[in-house]
């Protein structure tokens, strides 16, 4: 079949953002290596369905959207099991975050994404969700007791800040932003690029407790309806292409977040923002909090596929 | 034929058919992304109607609605004018003046200009006649100083301008729409006390003048409503929709028990009406959703935008230019629909100038109030005039002055920015 | 011309429309809204309770008040509209212009019926949940549809009304 002149490529932020960059690296490598074949333009916000970026799939498997660059979280209304990577404590560290996603978790997750009409290509991140505030520090659940939290995409979020003793609220990015800034909600979380990028230290978030409670995944994904239409060798170039721009991303979604370098913590506080690196005695203590949420929502999840993470982590 | 050509071109066509604005821009969006882009983006347009509505910040619309409505039931009104008369004395151009207070403050309840224009018309206009002042011009002043209720806080307006415009306070907003609507209440007064002195409407002697403290004490219950509500957001007590929610209760508190004017089945009454006002608001959202939709995938926002930044290199003219276009908008369309149409092209334009959100929000609402009462389409002279038993025509005489005069008053807005921000960066939010 | 139905608050629209079910409808759920709004401030202010769930609810709400209103605001002639221009015509150019305006109400209302229903069955066959309260998403999309339907009903019948009074 005839090659659309554009295929439109959905994603929630776009350039500065990791997430955005790597979707312009996606579409930039892909123009190239296809000779100017297949041109692709990026549409943020999520735009392509009003800005609800939950009903980005849905779009995404009919077709309505060619192809995205998503947040497992955004499609977990439609995949339960896409609710794996938001297990509070789950994933400890960036090893065991690659550890699923390039081991077998991430292999049955593409899998149901495939089963559903949707060809998914390959892995980008957006990092580690931390807790942000305008109320005070957070160090335990009772500092949290009562705040007004503006989380995303999922039941499971709501369980996990209700058993903090916090009040989430669910709404989109697009709503999230003048949320914060009218003190209709208290806090966030997300990872600290979105922070240092949006500049939310200007809407009052000053106090961060960083805690990686969840990860957030990035899936680079074309709709069947047009995957089909491609030839083999286009199909390896958008595959490929789509390796590469996730590898570039998640090097980019790590920088100034790891042992090695921390600047992106003493950016923060060069804002005046207040950070808190949790120790491990106060971590557990959301930990333990969170139990029952991880327990009943393993069920939901499916036993199996929890136990594969469990174990993909532990052998990491 | 460009898809740009057929976004802008069925919109013209369905909306001068006589279509609801909201069918024609639901409709004209689905016509471009079908033959714009395909049958699977069409396939779009339920999700983006729900969409598009399903918002919470939305919830404030209909409750501010409803708010201006209940006090407008509660005989809130009759209290203001009472009140203003013991201020302002029996004087030639005393009544007109008293009827443009009132509008002014039950601009601070009410969100929308043609409530509070029912309200302040019903109870003015047969005390107008008796002293001399002509029906039609009655009707032109309460049409015009309503319009204010749009830019004296609450507003509906400036809701959906902060929902549009990402990362904007609507309580920076609010702010900052209080002098810009006692300066556009000004530009009524002005006007209309020298038409009346001229003419000699309203008597200086004649009608008794109420005493002043006792008025006072019966029209504090309304007087303070707009209290609770800018204090509320003031002291970071509450947000906007909660400040909405808190408003509604206290009216019903006064309807209910304080001024006893209300029953269960006005309050069933209220409900239902309001229902279907939010609703005619809410159903331009919803399927605007669908124009803006099309005309940010099909780039036509973004031509339009570049044509508009490359007539002039001056700020200044651009923002003179635009404020033209969205004046002359105001004629025919709605303020909803000037917003949701306007803004999505306006945005980029705004952050290539450097234009401050709030200011320019705040400049646009004046437009927008002054449509309110500019012919053709003039949704709070349709319903003065009614209540006068006037033809629309004949208000033209009159209705020229303030119009006008509003026009001067943008002026000075655009001349001196702090008319608008200075209260804001007072109370501290971010402007 | 016709515009907001504020225009008929002086005289008691209660008695002026008959009743209908869809004013019943709306008139709850607006209270619902409010009650919800109401509650959330107390809750908020005066218990820790969680309580930011029932946004899910009044947003609901809001797409049925909206919905609802939509097809009361066809029978009441309510919804802002641009008439300056049908009434300068003579009458076989208001007939074409009407006809126009009717077909575009119609044909915007069917394709939400037909793409509304299409995703309220896709979400029902894919078990898709929402976002903050878990519940299927087609119990709340179906009512796109449906409340579709009813305004397409009452676009006909005035149209009907329209028809029979020019005769
Ligand atoms: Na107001
Ligand atoms: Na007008």
């Amino acid at each position: 079949a005839d090659y659309k002149s554009e295929y439109k490529v959905s994603t929630v932020v776009p350039a500065p953002f990791p997430w955005g960059l790597a979707a312009d690296k996606w579409i930039e490598l892909v123009r190239e290596r296809s000779d100017g074949r297949i041109n692709m333009k990026a549409y943020p916000g999520t735009q392509l369905v009003a800005g609800e970026q939950t009903k980005e799939f849905t779009a995404v498997r009919k077709g309505a959207i060619d192809m995205s660059v998503s947040s497992t979280i955004n499609w977990s209304p439609q995949i339960p099991e896409m609710n794996i990577f938001a297990l509070p404590f789950l994933i400890p560290d960036y090893k065991a975050m690659d550890a699923l996603t390039s081991g077998p978790v991430g292999e049955e997750i593409f899998e149901i994404v495939r089963s559903k009409g949707v060809e998914p290509l390959a892995w980008a991140e957006n990092g580690f969700r931390e807790l942000t505030n305008s109320k005070r520090e957070v160090r335990s659940p009772a500092d949290l007791e009562g705040m007004k939290i503006r989380v995303v995409g999922s039941p499971l979020f709501n369980d996990t800040f209700t058993a903090f003793g916090a009040n989430p609220a669910q709404m989109s990015w697009a709503d999230a932003k003048p949320a914060l800034t009218t003190g209709a909600v208290d806090g966030q979380e997300n990872p600290l690029t979105i922070f240092t990028i949006a500049k939310m230290h200007l809407v009052g978030q000053m106090y961060v407790t960083t805690w990686g409670y969840v990860a957030d995944p990035l899936i680079f994904a074309v709709s069947h309806r047009v995957w089909k239409d491609f030839t083999p060798e286009d199909q390896e170039i958008l595959r490929q292409s789509a390796i590469d721009a996730g590898a570039y991303g998640i090097e980019i979604a790590r920088k100034g977040l790891t042992e090695g370098d921390d600047s992106l913590y003493k950016e923060l506080e060069s804002l005046g923002v207040t950070v808190t690196h949790l120790t491990d005695e106060e971590r557990q203590k959301f930990v333990e909090a969170s139990r029952d949420v991880y327990e009943k929502w393993t069920e939901i999840i499916g036993q199996d596929l929890v136990k594969k993470a469990e174990d993909s982590v532990a052998n990491r | 034929m460009s898809a740009h050509v057929i976004l802008l071109g069925s919109f013209f066509l369905i909306l001068i058919s006589g279509a609801p604005i909201s069918v024609a821009l639901g409709l004209s969006g689905v016509i471009a992304i079908f033959f714009g882009l395909d049958m699977d983006a069409v396939a779009n347009m339920s999700t983006i109607t729900y969409a598009s509505i399903a918002k919470y910040p939305l919830i404030a619309i209909p409750l501010f609605i409803l708010t201006g409505m209940i006090f407008e039931r509660s005989g809130v009104a009759e209290r203001l004018v009472e009140l203003s008369r013991a201020i302002v004395g029996p004087r030639r151009g005393g009544l007109a003046l008293v009827a443009i207070l009132v509008c002014l403050i039950m601009g601070g309840m009410s969100g929308s200009g043609p409530a509070d224009a029912a309200a302040v018309a019903t109870v003015m206009i047969p005390s107008m006649m008796k002293e001399g002042y002509p029906r039609a011009f009655s009707a032109s002043i309460i049409a015009a100083s309503a319009s204010t209720a749009i830019l004296i806080p609450p507003s509906i307006a400036l809701i959906v301008y902060s929902i549009m415009v990402p990362g904007v306070d609507l309580r920076a907003l609010f702010a900052a729409g209080l002098f810009p609507g006692l300066l556009a209440g000004l530009a009524v007064a002005v006007p209309a006390l020298i038409i009346s002195r001229r003419n000699g409407y309203g008597s200086d002697s004649g009608a008794s003048r109420p005493p002043l403290g006792r008025s006072f004490v019966r029209a504090l219950p309304g007087l303070f409503a707009p209290v609770i509500i800018l204090g509320g957001l003031r002291s970071g007590l509450f947000t906007p929709t909660e400040a909405a929610a808190v408003a509604v209760s206290y009216g019903l508190i006064v309807g209910l028990f304080l001024h006893r004017s209300m029953s269960m089945r006005d309050i069933y009454n209220v409900l239902a009406e309001s229902a279907q006002i939010s609703a005619v608001v809410m159903i331009i959202i919803s399927l605007a959703g669908i124009f803006a939709f099309a005309g940010s995938i099909l780039g036509t926002f973004d031509a339009a935008a570049g044509h508009i930044l490359s007539i002039s290199d001056s700020p200044m003219v651009v923002l003179i230019l635009v404020m033209f276009v969205v004046l002359l908008a105001g004629m025919v369309l709605d303020g909803v629909s000037i917003y949701l149409i306007a803004l999505p092209l306006l945005m980029p334009i705004m952050a290539t100038l450097g234009w401050n959100q709030v200011w320019f929000g705040v400049l646009m609402a004046m437009n927008v109030a002054i449509g309110q009462f500019t012919p053709p389409v003039a949704v709070n002279l349709m319903v003065t005039a009614k209540i006068a038993n006037v033809p629309i025509e004949a208000t033209m005489r009159w209705v020229f002055w303030p119009i006008f005069a509003m026009i001067l008053s943008v002026g000075l807005v655009i001349a001196f920015p702090s008319i608008a921000l200075w209260l804001p960066t007072v109370l501290g939010y971010k402007v | 011309m016709e515009q907001e139905t504020a225009a008929d608050t002086e005289d008691s629209p209660q008695e002026k429309y008959p009743f209908r079910i869809e004013e019943a409808i709306g008139a709850l759920a607006m209270g619902l809204i409010c009650l919800i709004s109401i509650l959330n401030v107390v809750v908020r202010y005066a218990t820790n309770v969680s309580f930011a769930f029932t946004e899910e609810y009044s947003v609901f709400l809001l797409v049925i008040v909206t919905f609802v209103g939509a097809g009361l605001a066809y029978s009441n002639k309510g919804h802002i509209c641009i008439t300056f221009v049908v009434n300068r015509f003579g009458r076989n150019g208001r007939a074409l212009l009407n006809t126009i305006s009717f077909l575009a109400s119609v044909s915007l209302f069917v394709m939400l019926v037909y793409y509304g229903s299409d995703l309220a069955i896709d979400e029902y066959l894919f078990e898709e949940t929402s976002p903050a309260l878990g519940y299927p998403t087609w119990i709340y999309t179906m009512w796109l549809p449906l409340l579709s339907l009813a305004v397409l009903f009452r676009i006909f019948q005035v149209q009907w009304n329209d028809l029979r009074k020019k005769r």
